[in-house]
């Protein structure tokens, strides 16, 4: 036993002494490797840059100033758009780096393959097909980035894996949903088909898109108020104050009776977004006695829709949440 | 005797090895986590979640007490904070100092009536302000009733999904709120998650921002920062890995809303009620089977202020140790309820053994081995080796939990920083560790004694830079004392 015991801990000793040497080894060699990759992005952006400025530079270049520059490329193409960003990608397809970045998709390793559908974004890279695929990957991560990714791209043959991985739940939906906004118009079709999945969670997203996407009239939309799901009810009322059509109009008044109250304190909210003046006597008697929710969102409604009734209303037969309105409006003025 | 001897020696030994392989494994654990989540930062960027319009808003709560000093400053710092949309509601729990005033006067605060939910009970509210400058910031005021009850407050106030409860003298990084928050919009099962929180003793402040990250100058809070690279690295990581964790740091912690009020909010009765309150919703949730994650982030990160007074320092390990006993006093039916499979199965009895009575054992083992020795029931060989083996492995926990850092974050820049972490992990396991035993042993008599006050907590106030107001104490709350937050475990 004693002997072991010693043994142990001279393994201890030398485990601590390796891995403290290790740490402060590592340390000097992550120093030289930074100062190395700052010399390479350097050398790198002005040429780039000049490139961007329509010089004529040769950007072939190998090693460490190789993997700056596909770091570059990533960097500008994110923070660019329309011809510029075009012009960049179609540099990045002839230097070769789309397709060395593509394929990363293929590595058995998670993080690589995550790295390389986002980089692909970036890169405005024609992988397309490649990162739709990417959306049935074992790791959420990747699919997540290849999610991200061709919403960058903007390409609507993606909008349908998109609306699936929605619909399943295998891409995080704040995601598949920013993807889909990022398409535009072109997603709205297949969101309409979204509104009659059986996942609640998913009719409420597509709701809620269909608002933001701004598209007009969507007769599904409209039918959605009947919903037995009262999130799917919120996000149709709140879609319907996005989208201002006359059908959002003439319907959203009827989810002011929703027997749920906070249906009825997103509708009232919408009523104020659409301007729907009409329905202020209705919201003043929700602001005077309806529940919490409600109350308070048809008296702070009423502040944008008709200040000087939210105020008369204050003086003669008010309430807290009229009064609450009333001070907020001032303080806001 | 020598029979009695060598059955406590085997004891000891015995619970020696469990927990520093315990902590081995929580290690590795959280080693493969780390580097799963840092390699994931080049899939996705904060940009992402920022610039969309499905990412939830957020309430931040800010329970201050007696911050006339700092509050200011805290608030700044949150103003500056990005993230699309987020309200800010400061709690004053009924502070003697000018803390309203102070805050009235640099935010142009006016007063408003404003309706409450009182889905939480709560010490009476007073006035509610808005800042003319600033319309999405709130200050309420409220007679005192602790920093739980100011929380609570806070969640009747909030208006949106998820509230941040953050201590009055923490600082957040710009973008940490947006890596918090990643984990909600990556899984809508997330009901809480925490971040890390490191020391800002060294670090040069100006305007509520860390504009030069530096290691502490005093010896006591360097240590503080590798037992902080410890706890939060490896021990937070390991746990969220098998998905028990416990703790989210009273510093920075997100909840769902709803998720808060359906368990009745933070407990008022407790000093630990940032554990208290995790540790129910992992029960609650359980029971009514419903799926949820508690979730953590290594690297958004929330400074604060450490104590860098021996006696101050003692204060905050006892609090912690009475707020550690008190919670799973208050959940020890959850070892054996139904239902709480790895919960409570696993992770509260790992607390009660290594967390709760791991004080006792181990000062009972610097006593008995070296009286043992001295009499003859066994060999000083035999026990000084097994001190340094002892020893030796928390050493390599500590250097282990260093290197993590190394490998991933890099937050120290300097080199001499590294050195300097690397020489402080071997040294904590040399007699700090042995002193914080200590005060947890203490902390576990004052619990037995039913000691419910927080303590007073002087902060010095971080480094001065232009423009940097010493930060005052955070967050005691409780009457008749003066002060005092500070981060847990």
């Amino acid at each position: 036993m004693r002997s072991f015991l010693i043994q142990a801990t001279l393994v201890m000793v030398a485990f601590n002494l390796v891995l403290t040497g290790a740490v402060i080894f590592n340390r000097f060699m992550v120093t030289v490797a930074r100062r190395r990759y700052g010399e390479a992005l350097a050398r790198v952006r002005p040429r780039l840059l000049g490139w961007i400025d329509g010089d004529d530079v040769d950007l072939r270049c190998e090693g460490l100033d190789r993997r700056a520059l596909v770091d570059l490329l990533a960097r500008y193409g994110r923070a660019m758009h329309g011809e510029s960003r075009a012009r960049l990608s179609r540099l990045s397809n002839e230097l070769g780096v789309s397709a060395e970045v593509l394929a990363d998709l293929d590595s058995p390793r998670g993080w690589r393959r995550a790295a390389a559908a986002f980089r692909l974004g970036d890169l405005g890279a024609e992988a397309v097909p490649q990162l739709m695929a990417a959306l049935r990957d074992p790791d959420r991560r990747v699919r997540n980035a290849a999610a991200r990714s061709l919403g960058r791209l903007e390409n609507p043959d993606a909008v349908e894996p998109l609306v699936v991985a929605l619909a399943n739940g295998s891409i995080a939906r704040a995601v598949a949903g920013q993807a889909l906004l990022d398409i535009g118009a072109g997603a709205a079709k297949e969101l309409d088909s979204l509104i009659l999945s059986r996942e609640p969670q998913v009719r409420a997203a597509a709701a809620e898109l269909l608002g933001r996407l701004a598209v007009g009239h969507s007769p599904i939309l409209v039918a959605a108020v009947e919903d037995p799901n009262p999130v799917v009810r919120v996000a149709v009322a709140r879609a319907f104050g996005r989208l201002g059509t006359r059908s959002a109009a003439r319907t959203l008044p009827e989810l002011l009776d929703d027997p749920v109250p906070y249906v009825r304190a997103a509708a009232a909210t919408s009523c104020a977004e659409l301007g729907l003046s009409e329905q202020t006597e209705r919201l003043l008697s929700m602001a005077r006695s309806d529940e919490h929710l409600p109350a308070s969102a048809a008296a702070r409604a009423l502040a944008v829709l008709d200040p000087d009734l939210l105020r008369g209303a204050s003086e003669t037969a008010g309430s807290e949440y009229i009064s609450e309105a009333v001070d907020l409006l001032e303080v806001r003025q | 005797m020598r029979t009695a001897v060598e059955v406590v020696s085997a004891v000891l030994i015995s619970y020696s090895v469990a927990l520093n392989l315990m902590f081995s494994m929580f290690t590795i654990l959280a080693w493969s986590r780390i580097r799963h989540h840092h390699h994931g930062e080049n899939s996705q960027t904060t940009d992402e979640i920022f610039r969309s319009p499905l990412t939830p808003p957020v309430s931040i709560l800010l329970p201050a007490y007696n911050e006339e000093a700092g509050v200011v400053q805290s608030v700044k710092s949150l103003l500056q904070l990005r993230y699309p949309e987020l309200e800010i509601i400061v709690i004053d729990d009924g502070s003697r100092d000018r803390t309203v005033e102070v805050l009235k006067e640099a935010f142009e605060l006016v007063p408003v009536r404003r309706v409450m939910r009182a889905e939480l009970d709560t010490a009476a509210v007073g006035q509610v302000y808005v800042s003319r400058l600033h319309p999405h910031l709130t200050v309420v005021s409220k007679e005192n009733g602790g920093k739980a009850d100011a929380l609570n407050c806070g969640v009747n106030l909030a208006r949106y999904p998820y509230v941040c409860a953050i201590d009055a003298d923490a600082i957040l990084e710009e973008q940490a709120l947006l890596r918090v928050m990643a984990p909600v919009i990556d899984d809508p099962e997330v009901v809480a998650t925490g971040g890390i929180v490191r020391i800002a003793n060294g670090c040069t402040v100006r305007n509520g921002r860390i504009i030069d990250v530096n290691l502490p100058r005093t010896r006591l809070a360097t240590l503080q920062v590798v037992e902080y690279l410890r706890a939060f690295l490896v021990g937070r990581m390991g746990w969220a890995a098998v998905g028990t964790l416990l703790i989210v740091s009273g510093a920075f912690g997100v909840f769902k809303r709803s998720v808060m009020v359906d368990v009745g909010g933070y407990e008022t009765g407790t000093v630990g009620e940032d554990m208290e309150l995790v540790v129910r919703i992992h029960r609650r949730m359980r029971e009514a089977n419903k799926p949820y994650k508690v979730s953590f982030v290594p690297d958004p990160v929330c400074w604060t202020e450490a104590p860098e007074d021996l006696r101050i320092l003692s204060r905050q390990r006892r609090r912690w140790q009475r707020g550690l006993l008190e919670t799973l006093w208050t959940h020890r039916k959850a070892m054996i309820e139904p239902g709480q499979g790895i919960f409570g199965r696993f992770a509260l009895p790992f607390f009660v053994v290594f967390e709760a009575l791991g004080p006792i054992v181990e000062v009972a083992g610097y006593i008995a081995f070296p009286i043992s020795a001295a009499n003859g029931w066994l060999s000083w060989e035999y026990a000084l080796a097994f001190y340094l083996i002892a020893v030796g492995w928390g050493m390599l926990l500590s250097v282990a939990a260093v290197a993590l850092e190394e490998l991933t974050y890099r937050r120290y820049p300097l080199r001499r920083h590294v050195v300097r972490m690397a020489v402080y992990a071997i040294v904590d396991n040399l007699g700090y560790r042995q002193l914080t035993s200590f005060w947890r042993l203490w902390g576990i008599a004052e619990f037995l004694r039913k000691e419910k006050s927080w303590g007073t907590m002087t902060r010095k106030g971080f480094d001065p830079a232009p423009a940097t107001e010493a930060l005052s104490s955070a967050a005691a709350f409780q009457e008749p004392v003066d002060a005092a937050a500070d981060v847990r475990r």
